[in-house]
């Protein structure tokens, strides 16, 4: 009982901030009705888009923290070694799967009748793929090792904490992308 | 690089594509109802919050077990396993409280913002029964296809965790688009 009780304390505070933090992600996708409108294609990439932020910086503070708890990294501030692989990993997925998506929905888009332009789905996606991998790598490990040099298990945080962050980060890197490229 | 770099660059790589693909078609789904979606904001800022709930309990329950799994404190199995039931049962109470949280607190806050307190109700009903039908698939999804990696010698953090946000995604999704259409909304 105490294991579930351990779960149940540190997930729902998670979880809690998490969806908290959805809200500030659903006012802003809501606020970019024009841009959606404007760009045909975007509202089927931006779902694939954050799921894929959260997919992958999930897994990377999951493997981050299984190799805490098995003993194959300390928990120290440095980004070296096992942990600098595993977030090139991560960044080399964030930026082909930015890619894909942005291909992806063009195809569907142009299956779905509309006349979306590949140049600006490619271009949205993979300079806010750049942004969001940069600043999202660095959150995730550092609270990684905050956590666990705290006492608090990873894996019941990690999870809803990258992905909050990263549908805030990634919309916010999108439309940092859409005013680059001047739509 | 070593051994680990292209390990995950390997064995990402299939469940990441898989689940681009299915991200786009869940996003199709939403464009296919944009027009509805535009004049109703508010279903378009619940989905936010919906799809984190699942993918969130999702990604808790598969890096539980992966590292459960490596450490040897719950068996890769599906029956009988006290640890996975366990785990469940946690989360599901997790997600109640989550789903009570997002429907008193967090709707209203919506409708106030976005101006649409006539239909706070159905809202609300969207969001129980979306958010709860959901993250209870999510979690089923995740605990089996976990066990099954594992099993067959792959590293659940990396095979499991993009299809388990994905399978949260698309769920959430299709539910709110399906409860909003039995409501008469979309």
């Amino acid at each position: 009982m105490s294991e579930v009780k351990k779960i149940v304390k540190e997930s729902t505070v998670a979880e809690l901030l998490s969806v908290s933090g959805g809200i500030v992600a659903g006012i802003i996708l809501s606020s970019m009705t024009g841009v959606l409108e404007k760009v045909p294609g975007m509202l089927a990439a931006i779902p694939a888009f954050l799921n894929m932020r959260g997919a992958i910086f999930s897994s990377f503070g999951a493997r981050i923290s299984t190799r805490l708890h098995i003993g194959e990294l300390e928990p120290k501030y440095r980004l070296r070694g096992l942990a600098l692989e595993e977030a090139l990993a991560s960044f080399v997925l964030g930026i082909s799967q930015s890619i894909l998506i942005g291909i992806l929905a063009y195809l569907v888009s142009l299956c779905m009748g509309a006349s979306p332009s590949l140049l600006y789905l490619l271009g949205i996606f993979v300079v806010a793929g750049l942004l969001s991998n940069v600043i999202i790598i660095n959150v995730t490990f550092f609270s990684d090792i905050w956590l666990y040099r705290h006492g608090i298990d990873p894996d019941n945080v990690i999870g809803p904490y990258i992905t909050t962050i990263g549908d805030t980060i990634g919309l916010l890197t999108v439309i940092a992308s859409v005013k680059v490229l001047g739509l | 690089m070593t051994r680990v770099f292209w390990k995950v660059l390997k064995e990402s790589r299939v469940p990441l594509t898989l689940a681009a693909a299915v991200g786009v078609l869940s996003g199709a789904l939403l464009e296919m109802r944009l027009e509805a979606l535009i004049s109703l904001p508010v279903l378009l800022a619940i989905v936010p919050p919906l799809n984190d709930m699942a993918g969130d309990l999702g990604t808790i329950i598969v890096a539980r077990l992966t590292t459960a799994f490596y450490l040897g404190s719950i068996e890769p199995k599906l029956r009988r396993n006290k640890g996975l039931r366990m785990n469940l049962f946690s989360l599901m109470l997790v997600s109640t409280i989550t789903v009570l949280y997002i429907s008193f607190i967090l709707t209203p806050i919506y409708s106030i913002t976005l101006n649409t307190g006539s239909m706070l109700l159905k809202v609300l009903i969207i969001v129980i029964i979306a958010g709860m039908m959901g993250v209870l698939f999510t979690l089923l999804s995740g605990i089996l296809l976990s066990v099954l990696s594992f099993r067959k010698g792959y590293d659940p953090d990396i095979m499991v965790m993009p299809m388990i946000t994905l399978i949260g995604d698309f769920l959430s999704i299709a539910s709110v688009l399906l409860v909003a259409k039995m409501l008469g909304l979309v």
